[in-house]
């Protein structure tokens, strides 16, 4: 039989395992890394006047009008004042949308509220391509 | 006993092959050398005519007095350009004042990517138009320019953007010759990137070491 005092000292080791893992969003984070940070960068600072900064980015806190830029991107091919497009994202689901926006705005400090998956299904809904 | 001298030889000869790479020693010459009547003759990049952002015709010869890093893109490259471009960014920060070097990047989309496109372009960046080329020219014959740098860049309709290429950056001497690459995905790659510039640039003005 394993004593107390050890299966005790092993719990409190995990939990402090756990707890150690402070990224939250983690989730968001990862849609972030995998979609996002090559061109927006590690820390979403952009780069130059080609690819904007996110943090100074007022379009975040615009649910409607986020949801569509992420989702259909920015063609740039005839613009005569953009050069640098942003690529859609058509994959992402309701739930990645969600926890990448979620993420965004906590990273920023962007009205705090959070924005579920059913609701960012409702706004898809009304990007049309 | 002999184990540990022949453990200490091996030792001792890992440790100055360490070293070396340390000191400053010439760079290589890269590609294939051709020989012509038994004599050797390296790896030249064929010289080359292109409209810059300025709609000014800029060839390979006007580079004979520089040595010039080399990377090929198109504007609306939504991959892995912008990682590229940083990279090459940073290199063109560190010279900034050093009018030996310039930069030149090609692009593959010259059919998007005109003079007037790649000056908005340089200009969003930020950096000086002599300083930073951004070149455009035939379709066809950029692609086979990309092959003689060593680089992969076709149209491809599946890819992002329409085009697939690779990131690498080169670094060109005085005379053509390819001296040094780096991965312009990977942006560990640069700093050593920068040091074979300096290097470069020591031996081709002679420079005293600093």
């Amino acid at each position: 039989m394993i004593p107390k005092s050890k299966f005790f000292l092993v719990l409190v080791l995990l939990f402090a395992m756990i707890s150690c893992d402070n990224q939250t969003y983690k989730q968001g984070r990862l849609v972030y890394e995998r979609n996002c940070m090559n061109c927006h960068m590690e820390h979403g600072e952009g780069f130059q006047n080609l690819i904007p900064a996110l943090k100074d980015s007022k379009i975040l806190d615009n649910d409607q009008e986020l949801i569509c830029l992420i989702r259909n991107g920015i063609d740039t091919k005839d613009s005569e004042e953009k050069v640098q497009p942003m690529p859609g994202n058509d994959k992402l689901t309701p739930t990645a949308l969600s926890n990448l926006i979620n993420y965004l705005r906590h990273e920023y400090d962007i009205k705090p509220t959070v924005l579920l998956p059913k609701e960012v299904e409702h706004y898809l809904n009304d990007c049309n391509k | 006993m002999k184990a540990i001298t022949k453990l200490l030889v091996l030792f001792t000869i890992t440790i100055s092959i360490a070293a070396c790479k340390d000191t400053e020693t010439e760079l290589p010459y890269l590609g294939n050398p051709t020989f012509v009547n038994g004599k050797e003759s390296k790896y030249q990049v064929p010289a080359w005519k292109f409209l810059n952002q300025d709609s000014i015709t800029v060839s390979s010869a006007d580079l004979s007095d520089n040595v010039y890093v080399v990377d090929f893109f198109f504007t609306s490259c939504p991959s892995i350009c912008p990682k590229v471009k940083r990279e090459m960014f940073k290199i063109y920060d560190e010279f900034k004042n050093d009018n030996r070097v310039k930069l030149v990047s090609f692009t593959i989309d010259p059919k998007h990517d005109t003079p007037s496109r790649l000056k908005k372009y340089s200009q969003k960046l930020g950096v000086n138009n002599d300083k930073w080329w951004f070149l455009t020219g035939d379709s066809d014959e950029t692609f086979a320019l990309a092959d003689d740098y060593f680089i992969t860049a076709y149209a491809d309709p599946e890819a992002p953007g329409g085009f697939d290429h690779s990131g690498q950056i080169l670094l060109i001497d005085k005379s053509s010759h390819i001296r040094s690459y780096s991965l312009g995905t990977d942006p560990e790659s640069t700093p050593k990137f920068i040091k074979d510039i300096k290097n470069l640039l020591h031996t081709e003005w002679n420079d005293t070491k600093e």
